[in-house]
């Protein structure tokens, strides 16, 4: 059953032995397996519940509607904007379907780095399977890949970069384009259409509209959620809300799980709750072509294609960087152009010829989130994070690889969403990347896999949560999404998620079936 | 509390201290400009649109300055001749900022009052952003990303905005040569 926060017009009070925090990658998959098992689940989702039938492909209508504060979350230095979707199925309903699974590397550098010993390729192959099984997913054929992503498929041979399609979740794609604002064709099977429904077949409840603020511990063990039913759009407070039971698993994401647990005074004794931010930041290059050369790269699969130079080692996990295809929609890509007035209007005349790609650099755990209590609006993060200097000179790798590609493929002009970095009009350039200026209000980079800030590991002092999800100090508190990744796991973290939360509900199961 | 500037899918934020820093700044330099209407010569004033009576989160005199930037920000002509005004940008954004978080209109109306009494300085100009004719205009929007922290973010912040805002209307298409949402029409063959 789903109930949306309209319908509720008295205080929220009830008791399950399941609450699950978050609709997204995290909480949906966790919310089918218990349920499926018969265990009496609810979910609280602060964001509203749309269907296809609500998806205007209007950015102005949907952004708003379907991301947190409203796709406006920026680090507190307002670098990066940092993008999650909040809404009935979380970023599955605004991810551009890419799954891509946790390489081998980075659990062989979880092990090193947090003593994780019960999670490699092999202990979660069942769960990656049955993850890909649901979600339908397949690999990106070659004749579906638009002329923006074709450009990056096309420089993998010739410069000697690993190269291909993405594996994804679409079935039947009409390639409309508009994957970052809602499938209005329910091609892109997230969560909203398969693990949510899924779960409500098997009865779980799910309560869209309702913000979860705390939990409290009583003396029994048991856990209360308190939040609030919140009007949707502005998010103010209207119910209170208060569900007794037995177990609380938080999936409300990376910046707000643990935010939930700091205000409810569960930060004692756990120095690494809200630490260990990683953002993998990225940057458009942006490539015009002639008039001869048409793009519309607002049609057609948004992010098909991939070139990188990837370094994984169970050193240091993730590196190297990826360029891939992006589709920005129209208003969006006007926004990260550079310029204004008579310039602005010049390029954007001609952003049908226009490509556009995303360097991606997988960074090290190094930001923080803090949080301020704002009353009947709920949390406002703060998100801390700098950039260092080792992955600031592989995105300038990065930028400048792209740059190369694109020239090769006939761009006429490179540029990238810097304010004050004139572009490059030939390959003969590249080299001013190296002085290319990082500063607020000048350059703009976007996050969309932000991971970390409540860590796995072995014990409080390195970690946050446990091997199976658990709180270190409260036995029956779990944390399943993105927060938990000891470091970045993946270029694309909707299926690592997924992944994670299979595993943490068979474990949840076979636990409650010892207890 | 941070203030942000909304900018469709991409925002800035104004912390808190660093906000506080610049006004009181900035409120010397309104202090000084108080006199300049004795020994400057006056600036042209560029003609505004009438201010509606139904605005949602702005005053007048905010609505005034929002209507230059957007003005300056997406002018009429050039490659295409549809301009912020043609499409009553500074009202579209009041209105979609009625439904938006109070922290966003309150960074927002302080990067307004920001840049009508500190953007002329920083770009060697004189006199209120509203008062000055389009180059002049222009000429503090160039300057804005080279000056420090709280200047750009100003610019991006307002940039934003007014572009993610103008290229979602339907008028604006046309010249982009995007054909719109597929909504309510026949998916095209592919």
């Amino acid at each position: 059953m789903i109930v949306q926060g309209h319908e509720i017009t008295q205080t929220l009070t009830r008791k399950a032995h399941t609450v699950i925090v978050g609709s997204g990658s995290g909480g949906a998959v966790v919310a089918h397996r218990l349920a499926t098992a018969g265990v009496e689940v609810v979910v609280l989702e602060e964001g509203g519940y749309f269907t296809k039938k609500d998806f205007t492909q209007r950015e102005d209508q949907m952004f708003p509607a379907l991301y947190r504060a409203g796709a406006q979350q920026m680090s507190d230095d307002g670098l990066i904007n940092v993008l999650q979707g909040s809404c009935f199925g979380g970023s599955t309903v605004i991810n551009t379907a890419d799954c891509v699974p946790i390489p081998p590397e980075v659990f062989e550098h979880w092990k090193g780095l947090v003593g994780i010993t019960e999670l490699d390729v092999r202990t979660v192959d069942d769960s990656v399977k049955r993850v890909f099984d649901m979600l339908r997913v397949n690999r990106i054929p070659r004749d579906r890949v638009n002329a923006n992503n074709a450009i990056m498929l096309d420089a993998g041979p010739k410069f000697g970069m690993k190269s291909g399609t993405f594996d994804n979740n679409r079935v039947d794609c009409v390639g409309s384009g508009y994957c970052l604002i809602g499938c209005a064709y329910d091609a892109k099977k997230g969560a909203n259409l398969t693990y949510l429904p899924a779960a409500i077949a098997a009865g779980a409840t799910v309560y869209t509209d309702c913000r979860v603020d705390r939990i409290e511990r009583l003396g029994s063990g048991r856990l209360v959620v308190h939040g609030d039913v919140v009007e949707r759009g502005p998010r103010v407070a209207r119910h209170p809300v208060r569900i007794e039971a037995e177990r609380v698993v938080l999936s409300a994401g990376t910046i707000h799980s643990p935010a939930i647990l700091h205000r409810s005074g569960f930060d004692k004794g756990l120095a690494q709750l809200g630490r260990n931010l990683s953002l993998q930041p990225q940057m458009p290059v942006i490539a015009e072509f002639g008039d001869d050369r048409k793009i519309e790269m607002w049609r057609g699969i948004p992010q098909a294609a991939w070139c990188n130079e990837v370094d994984n080692t169970a050193e240091h996990g993730l590196g190297g960087y990826a360029v891939e295809g992006i589709n920005g929609q129209v208003a969006n890509s006007a926004a990260a152009l550079p310029g204004f007035g008579l310039e602005h209007k010049a390029l954007m005349g001609r952003l049908g010829h226009v490509a556009v790609a995303l360097v991606l650099v997988p960074d090290r755990p190094s930001g923080e989130v803090a949080w301020e209590w704002r009353g009947s609006r709920g949390f406002a993060p703060k998100i801390h994070y700098r950039m260092r200097p080792e992955w600031v000179a592989r995105m300038k790798r990065g930028l400048s690889r792209a740059a190369e590609i694109f020239f090769d493929a006939g761009a006429k002009r490179v540029s990238f969403s810097n304010e004050i970095f004139t572009p490059l009009t030939g390959p003969d350039q590249l080299r001013r990347i190296e002085g290319f200026p990082i500063r607020t209000g000048v350059a703009r980079f976007v996050s969309a896999h932000p991971q970390g800030t409540c860590r796995m590991g072995l014990d409080a002092r390195t970690s946050v949560v446990d091997q199976d999800h658990r709180l270190h100090t409260i036995p029956n508190l779990y944390v399943v999404d993105a927060s938990v990744m000891p470091t970045t796991s993946s270029t694309h973290t909707m299926i690592p998620t997924m992944t994670l939360a299979d595993r943490a509900a068979h474990r949840m199961l076979g636990s409650q079936a010892g207890s | 509390m941070p203030d942000t500037i909304p900018i469709g899918a991409l925002a800035v934020h104004l912390p808190e201290t660093t906000r506080r820093v610049f006004l009181s700044r900035s409120l010397r330099v309104v202090g000084a400009l108080a006199t300049l209407p004795l020994v400057a010569p006056a600036c042209s004033k560029a003609p505004t649109a009438p201010v509606p009576t139904d605005l949602h989160v702005f005053t007048a005199g905010e609505y005034e300055i929002l209507s230059a930037v957007a003005d300056t920000l997406v002018p009429r002509g050039g490659a295409f001749p549809l301009g912020a005004s043609d499409v009553g940008l500074a009202e579209r954004i009041d209105r979609f900022l009625a439904t938006q978080d109070p922290a966003v209109v309150k960074g927002l109306r302080g990067a307004l009052v920001i840049l009508e009494y500190g953007g002329g300085p920083l770009a060697g100009r004189i006199g209120r952003f509203s008062r000055m004719d389009g180059d002049a205009r222009t000429a503090v929007f160039r300057a804005l990303p080279h000056r420090f922290g709280i200047a750009r973010q100003i610019y991006a912040g307002l940039k934003q905005l007014c572009l993610f805002l103008f290229y979602c209307t339907d008028e604006s298409w046309p010249a982009l040569g995007y054909d719109g949402p597929w909504i309510g029409r026949e998916v095209p063959a592919r």
